[in-house]
């Protein structure tokens, strides 16, 4: 390669390029401004795509190994395997193993599209970045070095040319021969001229041609970006699915903190209509805390508090405060507040209007709650808590009024009186039967509202008779477990003494035979799937009775009469001043066909209970109900007719009673009232198109036993009798 | 016998978990010795007139509730109150073990320096479950953790001892009033 003639080619560039870097001599500008702009902007496109294909190398961490172990190496990916493995370590049961075992699937997941990414940004970008810069910019650079050099040569050439024509001019040399030269001079610089534009020309063409595919190269731009949100819009996706899926498992978390949190809140979580943390107790203490927090764990061992029941207590206590409302709600706060300023008589009918204004979950579980204090204040000859302790005890963590940090002076004792009503009167309050282990949603007893007492009636019927039936059905038997085993105590309705006239006893035979209790439970049983509400534990007795219609419907318009009859009592006020009319129409029912009565009684009522559950509760009774009949079952062991008892009271009790006005229905002079002689067949014309809520005593409870069955003997008072018997009472 | 020109009033809260006996101490104080069944109180105010140490004194005894969630009608007394009561019943491990993790807490909230006087009751009763019964050393460690002046163990149906109860609760307000007055005194020497 070292021919002289082209270290001569050489040597002359050189000197060309020394001199016109000293600017001795001139430099050609073979490119036009066009050009030269257009070469600048190669250059740029060339320092921009390096730059750019460096940092993305640098951001998708480009690596030549294969997908598997790439997966491997991504952060995402190790954090996704510890997660499931964490998983594990917590237990899949559990809400937080759970959690993190979705957490981990995510982000696992998340991983692989991140790499789905990366591969499809060095594919779709990377790539052809880089091929622009290995390729084309060297080509362009090629072609320029080209010009360069036939640009230098054809600067010395001219040079060189008009050197020799210069010494052409010059006197005393050989003019012949320096003619020749600068010819051969002209030639080669022609030449060189030609040549430099041919490179001339194809640089441009080929800067052109970069210039021309810059919206090619601008492409790779919004590939890069549309990778991107294929990416991002698949992790969205992930997440979008896994976010709700946590946050459901997260919320439907029956373990969630059980105390501050709303009830309804904690009702939805738990699947019940009556919470299950609240109750389970028995007396009241303090050591509260661990099983408050373990409720809130959600791991109780409940027989480990089965002998630490005032921790329970405690805890139910502490649980009612810390509700964000209370039980009883702040907006009724005032009505019941209310109910104190009324005079006696008409408190408890205001305060059962109340009540049964509160919201249905409220409404169910201050009715478990009273209904279990009732249970409790049976017992209250052993462990003390006599209604008005409960009450006390129980009251300020029902009610108090919004921002009250604690119970205040005004509200607290006033509370108190309002429970100790409400739970001496439970059975008036909420007839409903509530067995205490079924708390899953659906097993709540609908609320009643209809206030008729025959629909009262019906409830408390179907309600007594398989309790009395069977005390041994191992529901109601474990509801008593803590507090009593006081099944066989008669749940009845108790009459309203100071203005029933006739108490009706149906005595249970000691022998209930085997199949009047399975009968009488499947009747209540059968109400399940017959009522629209299917977890009406109390039911309508109408299948049962559906055998004796037939006998009876000869009866029926003596029935609704009675019924009408059977409603709400007349006030007190009026009961002593007017002439109580006899009860003749059930006495004729009665004699009519004497042992179905008890059906009879029951049977027609029971569609309208379906119907009343939707109504609004009527208000208290009116005082033009001249009549109300109470009938008083109990399971007594010796056949004696005249052991009968009064809920919640015991016979021996009455009196005592009786000396509190406020007290429902055990007025003094109960039976002295009472005239037989001019009841009326019809039922009076004043009464209203909507029976009223019976006062508490008004209830009737009919024995449901089948008067057929042999063993069970059913006994109707008669006039003289009955009043001979309330008497035997009341003295 | 000399006669005093004044009685002074000294009134003491009786605070304590619930049916530890608080009420029952102050009939038993009061000469009541019925025994009746428990009632809740709520809240319930006895004066008493007695003599100690040749003084005459009218004893103020709040009667508070131990239901916890009566906080705000029962820490009304706090304040007047001289000197707190504080009991237990030595058969009943939850009202023992609330003296540290309520009650000493409610009452040193509002007064820092009112002497209280640890009253063990049910010293009659033993419960069946060993667990359940508080031994002398336990709680005489929490009479030393929160200096508690004085500490009587008794029966609520025990006159004797529940006579001792209060003759504590008097002495311990005479402690408390010469110990201020000497710190008074201290504190006008040291000027």
């Amino acid at each position: 390669m070292f021919k002289p003639e082209n270290l001569r080619k050489n040597f002359m560039r050189a000197k060309q390029l020394a001199d016109q870097n000293l600017g001795r001599t001139e430099k050609t500008e073979v490119l036009s401004e066009d050009l030269q702009s257009v070469e600048k902007r190669v250059d740029q496109v060339k320092d921009v795509s390096t730059r750019t294909t460096k940092k993305i190398e640098a951001w998708v961490k480009t690596s030549s190994s294969e997908y598997e172990k790439r997966l491997k190496k991504m952060p995402e990916t190790s954090l996704a395997i510890s997660m499931i493995e964490s998983a594990g370590v917590l237990g899949n049961e559990t809400l937080m193993g759970n959690l993190y075992q979705m957490c981990g699937e995510c982000q696992s997941n998340l991983a692989s599209h991140l790499l789905n990414h990366d591969i499809s940004v060095e594919k779709a970008v990377l790539q052809p970045m880089q091929e622009i810069l290995d390729v084309e910019i060297p080509a362009i650079n090629k072609f320029k070095k080209n010009l360069t050099k036939t640009t230098l040569d054809m600067d010395s050439l001219k040079t060189r040319w008009h050197q020799a024509v210069k010494q052409t001019q010059v006197s005393g040399t050989n003019m012949q021969q320096a003619a020749n030269k600068a010819d051969t001079m002209k030639e080669h610089y022609e030449d060189s001229c030609a040549r430099m534009e041919q490179a001339r020309d194809q640089l441009t063409t080929e800067m052109y041609n970069f210039i021309a595919r810059e919206p090619e190269h601008s492409q790779k731009l919004l590939s890069l970006l549309e990778i991107q949100q294929a990416y991002h819009k698949k992790a969205l996706d992930e997440l979008d699915k896994t976010i709700p899926k946590m946050r459901d498992t997260l919320e439907c978390n029956p373990h969630k903190p059980v105390y501050g949190l709303p009830l309804e809140e904690h009702l939805r979580v738990t699947g019940r209509d009556v919470a299950l943390g609240l109750f389970r107790i028995a007396g009241m203490a303090s050591r509260v805390k661990k099983l408050k927090t373990s409720f809130d764990a959600g791991v109780v061992d409940m027989d480990e508090y089965a002998l630490d029941i005032h921790s329970v207590a405690g805890a139910l206590k502490q649980y009612l405060r810390e509700l964000p409302e209370p039980l009883l709600t702040y907006y009724l706060y005032q009505d019941f507040i209310n109910v104190l300023s009324l005079p006696q008589n008409q408190r408890l009918q205001a305060l059962w209007k109340v009540v049964h204004d509160l919201p249905e979950p409220n409404y169910n579980n201050f009715r478990y709650l009273v209904k279990f204090l009732a249970k409790l204040s049976e017992k209250s000859d052993i462990n003390k808590m006599t209604p008005s302790n409960i009450a006390i005890v129980i009251g300020p963590n029902l009610l108090w009024l919004e921002g009250d940090a604690g119970a205040s002076m005004a509200s607290s004792g006033s509370v108190s009186n309002l429970l100790e009503m409400i739970v001496s009167n439970a059975d008036w309050f909420f007839p409903e039967d509530i067995d205490f282990h079924q708390v899953n949603k659906g097993t709540a007893p609908p609320r009643i509202s209809s206030s008729s007492s025959d629909n009262v009636t019906t409830v408390s019927t179907a309600v007594v008779a398989p309790m009395q039936a069977s005390n041994t059905l191992s529901s109601i038997a474990r509801a008593c477990e803590l507090v009593t085993p006081a099944v066989t105590l008669p749940i009845t309705s108790h009459s309203d003494d100071s203005m029933s006239n006739v108490e009706e006893t149906d005595v249970f035979s000691d022998k209930v035979s085997p199949s009047y209790q399975s009968s009488a439970y499947s009747a209540g049983k059968s109400s399940h799937s017959s009522d629209k509400s299917p977890e009406v534990e109390f039911g309508t007795m109408a299948s049962f009775c559906s055998s004796n219609t037939s006998r009876l419907s000869d009866n029926y318009d003596m029935l609704d009469q009675e019924e009408a009859l059977g409603g709400a009592p007349p006030p007190q006020e009026e009961d002593t001043s007017k002439p109580r009319p006899n009860s003749q129409p059930i006495q004729k029912s009665e004699s009519a066909s004497n042992l179905h009565a008890p059906l009879a009684e029951v049977e027609p009522t029971s569609p309208r209970s379906h119907r009343k559950h939707k109504l609004k509760p009527a208000p208290p009774p009116p005082p033009e109900r001249p009549y109300s009949i109470a009938v008083t079952a109990s399971y007594s062991k010796a056949n004696n007719p005249a052991q009968f008892q009064t809920w919640p009271r015991q016979a021996v009790s009455e009196s005592n009673d009786e000396k509190s006005t406020e007290k429902p229905g055990h007025p003094p002079n109960r039976a002295s009232t009472i005239s037989y002689g001019d009841r009326p067949v019809a039922p009076p014309p004043d009464r209203p198109s909507k029976p009223p809520p019976a006062a508490p005593s008004h209830q009737r409870s009919a024995s449901t036993g089948s008067a057929n069955n042999a063993g069970l003997s059913v006994t109707m008072e008669q006039n003289g009798q009955g009043e001979n018997k309330t008497e035997t009472i009341s003295s | 016998m000399i006669s005093h020109k004044s009685e002074r009033t000294v009134t003491c809260t009786i605070v304590g978990d619930g049916m530890v006996g608080k009420s029952q101490i102050c009939k038993t104080f009061i000469g009541d010795l019925t025994i009746e069944d428990y009632e809740a109180t709520v809240t319930n105010e006895h004066s008493v007139l007695t003599q100690f140490m040749g003084d005459r004194y009218t004893l103020r005894i709040v009667d508070s509730s131990g239901q916890h969630d009566y906080k705000d009608i029962r820490t009304l007394s706090y304040k007047k109150s001289e000197v707190f009561i504080l009991c237990f019943n030595l058969s009943d491990r939850d009202s023992f073990e609330s003296i540290e993790t309520f009650w000493i807490p409610e009452i040193r909230k509002l007064c820092k320096k009112t002497p209280v006087i640890l009253v063990a009751t049910g010293k009659d009763i033993q419960d069946n479950d060993e667990n359940n019964n508080v031994s002398k050393e336990e709680y005489l460690s929490v009479m030393d953790k929160y200096g508690i002046d004085a500490y009587v163990e008794c029966s609520s149906y025990n006159k004797e001892e529940v006579n001792e109860v209060f003759e504590d609760v008097l002495l311990s307000v005479i402690k408390s009033k010469k110990k201020r007055l000497s710190n008074i005194f201290h504190h006008l020497l040291a000027r």
